[in-house]
C-alpha cells in the first residue's frame, strides 16, 4: 500500500506538476463510471418490473416503466460513451505532454544526461515507461476508486430490499480481499523461492542471441540450443508452480461472484416458493433485481484484477523516469523554431566560487575565465573534468548564468548518415565557399576531392573516414558556428600520437581568438594556455596561482 | 507447436458459457418459482444452478492453468526454432532488437489465450443463444438474430481494421527506432541547434503516430462494443414496447430480454480484443524476417607453410593489404584506429565477407570460416552462465585441470570455482578480467590461428603484462595475429613480424 501511495505522490509531484488536467480526468472518469453503474442499477429495477408484468401479471410492459428503463439505459450508454471518449483523449493528451516534457529535459541537459545511459535505455523509457505511467493513471487508478465506491453503493441499495441477501453479501465481501491477499502472499513467496532460477532462465534466450558470433566461432550453437530447450522446459515448470498459486486469486473472485449468483437465485426461488421463511417477502421483481445487481459488487473488483499488471509496470517506470519529466523552469526568452538570434550574447567573464555540484562533489575557491582565456583542465580520469564542462555549459544544472553560446567537442565524433553538407550544416544554411573553407582549414580538402559526389556524398552507416578524419570533420562543423567559447573534452583520446599533434595544431590555429576550456590526458604545449586548472579529490584549483602563492602547490601538483 | 490447444479452448468455452447459462437459468428459475406451477420440481433446477457454478469455477481455473502451460511451451518451441534458424548467422543488431525478438515470441505464443479463446467462446455463445431462442420460438427471436448478425459484421470489420492499423503502427515504430537511434547517438551535437533560448528540437523523433495507431486499435473495439450495446438497448426497448401478447405467463420469455441486457458481459471480451489479431500477425512477420545475415561457409583447407594475402580485406574496406604470414609465431598488426585492422581480422576469421586473394602455400583458397581460426574480439561477450560454460561454450569434455591451466595462463588462476555464475546476480568481471577470460576460452579451443583484436586497449600495465605473456606463450605453437595500436614492451620484443597498416 505504501508503494502505491508513493507512486501516486510521485505522479503528482514529478509528472503532473502544475497540470490539473490528469487529476480532473481521473475525477471525471470515476464520476462517470459510478453514474453509469447507478443508472444501471436503476435500469435493472425497471427491467425487473417489466419482466414481472409480462410473466406474473400477463400484461404488456406499462409505458411509464418502459420510459423509465429506456431513459436509465440510455444514461448508461451515454456515460459509457463519454468515458471512452474522455479516456482516449485524456490519455493521448497526457502522452503528448509527457513526450514534450521529456524532450524539454533532453533540450536542457543534452549530452550530459544522454551519455549516462544506452540508447536502448532511452528508447525503452520513451516507448514503454511513459505509456505505462499514462495507462496506470487512466485505467488502474480509475478502477481502484470505482472498485471501492460501486460495491458500497450497490450494497446499500441491496440492503434496502433484502436484509438477508445484503447481510450475507456484507459478510462475504471482506473475505474476498482477504483471500486475495493470502493468495498473493503465497504466490510472492513461491516467486521469491524460484527467483534466481526464473531470472536466469528468463534471460537465457536474449543472452544467447546476443552472443551469436561467439557461438559460431566456438562451434557452440548446437550445445547452447540444447541448453535453451532444457532451460525452456525448466522455466515452464517453475513458472507454472508460481502461477498455479497466483491464478487462485482470480479463482477466488470467480468463486464468490458465481456462488453469490447461484445462492441468491436458490434463496430467492425458495423464498418465493415458501420453502424458506427468514421473515422476508420477496416478489419476482425484487428477486430478479437482486440477482442482476449482486454481481456488480465483485465485477468491478474483477476488472481491477485485469489492470493489476499496470501498477507493477508503472512502478518500474517510476524507477526509470524519476524526475526527468518534471517541468523545468520556464525558458528565458522563448524563440521560435529554427530562429537564429540576431545578436550574440556578450561573452562575460565567468566566475566559479564555492560548492559547484553535489554528486559528484566538486568545489573550488574562486576561479575566473575571462573572454579569450585558454584554460587547460588536468585531472585523472573520473576526477570530474567532463562534469565541470557540463556545468559551465549549463547542461548540468548548477550555475546561475552558464555559458550560452558555446561549442563542445567530445572524444567520439558523431558522423550522421546524411551527406557531408548535412553533417556540417545541421540546421544552419551555409554557402559552398564557407564549407570548402572550413574543410580546408581542418586539412580535409584533399579527402573531399576524393569523394564521388563532393559535398553531397552521403556518409551512410559506415562513413569512409578514419578516426582522425572524423574528428577533423567534427571540428569543421564547430568552426562554422563561430562560437566565442569552445569546450574540448579529450578530443584526441582515441587517436594515435601523430593524429593528436596534427589535430591540436588545427584547433590552436583556428581558435586563437575564442575562449577555450581544454581537457586532455595527452601532452599539449603549455604556452598555449593562459591558465592550468587541476581537479583533484573534488576540488578545482588553478595550479599556476597555487604555485605562486606557494601554499597549496605541494598538495596539488600537476599530474602530468 | 502447431497443434491446437483443444482442451484449454474447450475449458475457456465452458467457462464463459457456464457464466451466461447460470445467469439465464437462475432468472428463469426465480420466475418459475414465482409462478409456482403445479408439479414444479424445484430441486433439480437448484442442483443444476449449483452444478453450473462449480463448472464455471473449475473450468476458469483449468483454462488459465492449461493456457499458460501451453503459452510457455509455445514460447520455448518458437524460441528454439528461431535459435536453430540463426545458426551460423549474425544479427545486424540495433539497440534492443534482441529484446524485441524475445517479446515477439511471447506475444505470438499468447494468441491462443489472448485472442482465439475469446473469439471461440463468443462464436459458441452466439450460436447457443440464437439456437435456443429460435428453437423455443421465444418473443424477440428476430432481435437476437439481428444482434448476432451485427456482432459478426463488427468482429470481421475489427479484424480487418486491426490488421491495417497494426501494420501502420509497425512501420511507424521502425521509423521511430531508426530516428531515435541517430537522435540519441548525436546528443553531443544537440547544443548546436538547441540552447537555453530555444530549447525545442526542430526535428526530434516522436511516438505520436505510433500511439495514435495503437490506441486506434484499442478504442475501435470499445466503440464497436458501445455500438453493439446501443443496439441491444434499442432492441430491448422495442421488444418491451411492441410485444403486446406473446409469451406472457411463461418464465422462458425472459431469456431474450436477459440476453440483450447483459450483452456487454458475454460479448465484451470478444469485441474488445478482436482487433488485436493484427498485433499477433505483426509479431509473426517480425519473427519471420529477423534480418539475420549468414556467415561465410566453413572450409577445410589449412595452411602448412605460409599464408599469403593479396589485396585481401573485408569487402566494406576500400583498400586491401599485401602480406606473407608464417603458420607459427607472433604477428603484430599496427596502425591508427579506423584503418581496417579489425575488419582484416574478421575477414580472416570468416566473420565477414572478404575480397582479394588468400593463398595457402601458393594455392588460392576461398576465404571463409576455418576450424581452429578463432577471432577474439575487443570487448568480449560473456555468457550469462557458469565460468565453466564460458570457458567451454560448446560443452566439450575438458578436465578441470585443463580449465584451470587455461585460466592461469592469462593470470586468472584465482578463479578456482568453475561452477560460479558469471553475470547478473553472480560474479561481475572487470573489463580486464573479461578480456583475459575470453583469451583463456580461446586457448581452450586450441586454435591454429589466433586473431586477437586490440587486446591491450583500456587495460592497466599489470593486465597488459598478463595478456602479453599469455599471447607470446601461445605463439610458440600457433600463429597469433594481434591487431593493436598499443604495444607493450614484451610484444615489441617477441614479435616475429610487424605489419604497419
Amino acid at each position: 500500500m505504501s508503494r502505491s501511495l508513493s507512486l501516486t505522490r510521485w505522479f503528482q509531484q514529478s509528472v503532473a506538476t502544475g497540470n490539473p488536467a490528469p487529476r480532473r480526468a481521473l475525477v471525471a472518469l470515476t464520476v462517470l463510471h459510478v453514474l453509469r453503474d447507478a443508472a444501471l442499477i436503476a435500469a435493472y429495477w425497471g427491467f425487473a418490473a417489466m419482466v414481472s408484468q409480462w410473466i406474473i401479471d400477463g400484461v404488456a410492459a406499462s409505458s411509464s416503466l418502459l420510459w423509465f428503463t429506456a431513459i436509465c439505459l440510455t444514461g448508461v450508454w451515454l456515460s459509457q460513451g463519454c468515458s471512452i471518449w474522455l479516456n482516449h483523449h485524456g490519455r493521448l493528451k497526457l502522452l503528448f505532454r509527457l513526450q514534450q516534457q521529456l524532450l524539454r529535459t533532453f533540450g536542457h541537459q543534452q549530452h550530459a544526461l544522454v551519455r549516462q545511459h544506452s540508447t536502448f535505455h532511452w528508447q525503452t523509457l520513451w516507448q514503454m515507461h511513459i505509456p505505462a505511467v499514462v495507462n496506470w493513471h487512466f485505467d488502474y487508478r480509475v478502477q481502484q476508486l470505482v472498485a471501492v465506491l460501486v460495491p458500497l453503493f450497490a450494497l446499500a441499495v441491496i440492503f434496502s430490499v433484502s436484509i438477508v441477501v445484503g447481510g450475507s453479501l456484507l459478510i462475504t465481501l471482506p473475505i474476498v480481499p482477504l483471500f486475495m491477499i493470502l493468495v498473493g502472499k503465497g504466490a510472492a513467496a513461491l516467486h521469491r523461492k524460484h527467483f534466481i532460477a526464473l531470472e536466469r532462465l528468463g534471460r537465457l534466450f536474449t543472452d544467447r542471441i546476443s552472443a551469436l558470433p561467439l557461438l559460431a566461432m566456438f562451434n557452440a550453437h548446437d550445445a547452447q540450443a540444447r541448453r535453451l530447450d532444457t532451460a525452456g522446459q525448466s522455466l515452464r515448470e517453475r513458472t507454472m508452480k508460481v502461477v498455479s498459486v497466483a491464478f487462485l486469486s482470480g479463482t477466488v473472485l470467480d468463486f464468490f461472484s458465481t456462488l453469490a449468483v447461484a445462492l441468491i437465485a436458490v434463496y430467492i426461488g425458495f423464498t418465493l416458493l415458501g420453502e424458506f421463511n427468514l421473515g422476508e417477502t420477496i416478489d419476482l421483481q425484487q428477486g430478479l433485481w437482486l440477482l442482476l445487481t449482486a454481481p456488480l459488487l465483485l465485477s468491478e473488483m474483477k476488472k481491477l484484477g485485469q489492470f493489476y499488471h499496470q501498477k507493477a509496470q508503472a512502478e518500474s517506470a517510476m524507477e526509470a523516469i524519476q524526475n526527468l519529466l518534471q517541468d523545468s523552469p520556464p525558458d528565458e526568452a522563448p524563440a521560435r523554431h529554427g530562429e537564429v538570434p540576431a545578436t550574440r550574447d556578450e561573452v562575460a567573464p565567468i566566475t566559479l566560487t564555492g560548492e559547484l555540484t553535489r554528486s559528484p562533489a566538486l568545489s573550488t575557491g574562486t576561479l575566473t575565465i575571462n573572454p579569450g582565456d585558454w584554460v587547460r583542465l588536468n585531472g585523472a580520469s573520473g576526477a570530474g573534468k567532463t562534469v565541470l564542462m557540463e556545468l559551465l555549459s549549463g547542461q548540468r544544472p548548477g550555475l546561475a548564468k552558464p555559458v550560452s553560446d558555446y561549442v563542445l567537442l567530445t572524444q567520439t565524433p558523431v558522423i550522421l548518415p546524411g551527406t557531408v553538407r548535412e553533417n556540417l550544416c545541421l540546421a544552419m544554411t551555409c554557402s559552398d565557399t564557407q564549407l570548402l573553407a572550413v574543410l580546408d582549414s581542418v586539412e580535409l580538402g584533399a579527402w573531399l576531392s576524393m569523394l564521388p559526389a563532393g559535398l553531397d556524398t552521403p556518409m551512410g552507416e559506415h562513413p569512409p573516414l578514419s578516426g582522425g578524419q572524423a574528428q577533423r570533420l567534427a571540428i569543421a562543423r564547430l568552426l562554422l558556428r563561430q562560437a566565442p567559447v569552445w569546450f574540448l573534452d579529450e578530443p584526441t583520446a582515441h587517436l594515435p600520437q601523430s593524429q593528436h599533434e596534427a589535430i591540436c595544431q588545427i584547433i590552436h590555429r583556428n581558435c586563437q581568438h575564442a575562449t577555450v576550456v581544454w581537457a586532455s590526458h595527452k601532452p599539449l604545449p603549455s604556452d598555449w594556455f593562459s591558465a592550468h586548472w587541476l581537479i583533484k579529490d573534488g576540488h578545482v584549483c588553478d595550479t599556476a596561482s597555487a604555485e605562486l602563492s606557494g601554499t597549496e602547490g605541494k598538495t596539488t601538483g600537476a599530474d602530468e | 507447436m502447431k497443434q491446437v490447444p483443444v482442451v484449454s479452448l474447450l475449458l475457456a468455452i465452458a467457462h464463459t458459457s457456464a457464466g451466461l447459462l447460470i445467469l439465464i437459468f437462475s432468472s428463469w428459475f426465480i420466475a418459475a418459482c414465482a409462478l409456482m406451477p403445479v408439479n414444479f420440481n424445484y430441486m433439480l433446477p437448484a442442483v443444476i444452478i449449483r452444478a453450473l457454478a462449480l463448472v464455471r469455477i473449475g473450468a476458469g481455473y483449468g483454462h488459465m492453468w492449461l493456457a499458460h502451460h501451453d503459452l510457455l511451451g509455445r514460447t520455448t518451441v518458437l524460441r528454439s526454432e528461431l535459435f536453430s534458424k540463426l545458426k551460423d548467422h549474425v544479427l545486424h543488431e540495433k539497440a534492443g532488437d534482441v529484446e524485441k525478438l524475445a517479446a515477439q515470441t511471447e506475444l505470438l505464443s499468447s494468441v491462443w489465450v489472448g485472442w482465439v479463446a475469446h473469439q471461440a467462446s463468443a462464436v459458441v455463445l452466439v450460436i447457443l443463444a440464437t439456437g435456443i431462442v429460435t428453437q423455443l420460438a421465444l418473443p424477440g427471436t428476430l432481435a437476437m438474430w439481428v444482434m448476432a448478425g451485427l456482432w459478426l459484421v463488427l468482429t470481421l470489420w475489427l479484424v480487418v481494421y486491426g490488421l491495417n492499423q497494426s501494420a501502420k503502427q509497425t512501420v511507424e515504430e521502425k521509423r521511430f527506432r531508426f530516428g531515435s537511434e541517430h537522435f540519441f547517438n548525436s546528443s553531443s551535437l544537440w547544443h548546436l541547434s538547441v540552447n537555453r533560448r530555444n530549447p525545442h528540437f526542430a526535428s526530434a523523433p516522436g511516438l505520436d503516430k505510433v500511439w495514435r495507431y495503437q490506441f486506434a486499435t484499442d478504442v475501435a473495439g470499445q466503440w464497436a462494443l458501445w455500438l453493439l450495446h446501443g443496439c441491444a438497448i434499442l432492441a430491448l426497448v422495442a421488444l418491451f414496447a411492441f410485444n403486446q401478447d406473446k409469451g406472457f405467463g411463461d418464465p422462458a420469455s425472459l431469456i431474450v430480454p436477459m440476453l440483450l441486457l447483459s450483452i456487454t458481459d458475454w460479448l465484451g471480451r470478444s469485441v474488445t480484443t478482436a482487433a488485436h489479431l493484427g498485433r499477433y500477425r505483426q509479431a509473426k512477420n517480425a519473427l519471420g524476417q529477423s534480418g539475420a545475415i549468414a556467415l561465410p561457409a566453413i572450409h577445410d583447407t589449412q595452411p602448412r607453410g605460409q599464408i599469403q594475402l593479396e589485396s585481401f580485406q573485408a569487402v566494406n574496406v576500400l583498400s586491401g593489404i599485401e602480406a606473407t604470414l608464417p603458420v607459427k609465431g607472433l604477428v603484430v598488426l599496427s596502425g591508427p584506429s579506423g584503418c581496417g585492422k579489425s575488419s582484416l581480422l574478421k575477414a580472416l576469421a570468416g566473420l565477414v565477407q572478404a575480397k582479394g586473394d588468400l593463398r595457402f602455400d601458393g594455392d588460392i583458397v576461398p576465404a571463409g570460416r576455418r576450424n581452429g581460426w578463432v577471432y577474439a574480439e575487443q570487448s568480449p561477450v560473456l555468457l550469462e552462465a557458469t565460468l565453466r560454460m564460458n570457458l567451454v561454450p560448446d560443452e566439450s569434455v575438458q578436465s578441470d585441470r585443463a580449465l584451470n591451466n587455461a585460466l592461469s595462463q592469462f593470470g586468472l588462476g584465482h578463479f578456482s570455482q568453475l561452477d560460479e555464475w558469471l553475470g547478473q546476480g553472480g560474479r561481475v568481471l572487470s573489463g580486464g578480467e573479461a578480456r583475459r577470460l575470453s583469451l583463456s576460452r580461446t586457448l581452450l579451443a586450441s586454435p591454429k590461428v589466433w586473431l586477437v583484436d586490440e587486446p591491450f586497449e583500456g587495460l592497466d600495465t599489470g593486465n597488459q603484462q598478463y595478456v602479453a605473456s599469455g599471447l607470446t606463450a601461445a605463439a610458440e605453437n600457433a600463429l597469433v595475429i594481434i591487431a593493436t595500436h598499443v604495444t607493450p614492451e614484451d610484444i615489441r620484443r617477441c614479435a616475429d613480424q610487424w605489419i604497419e597498416m
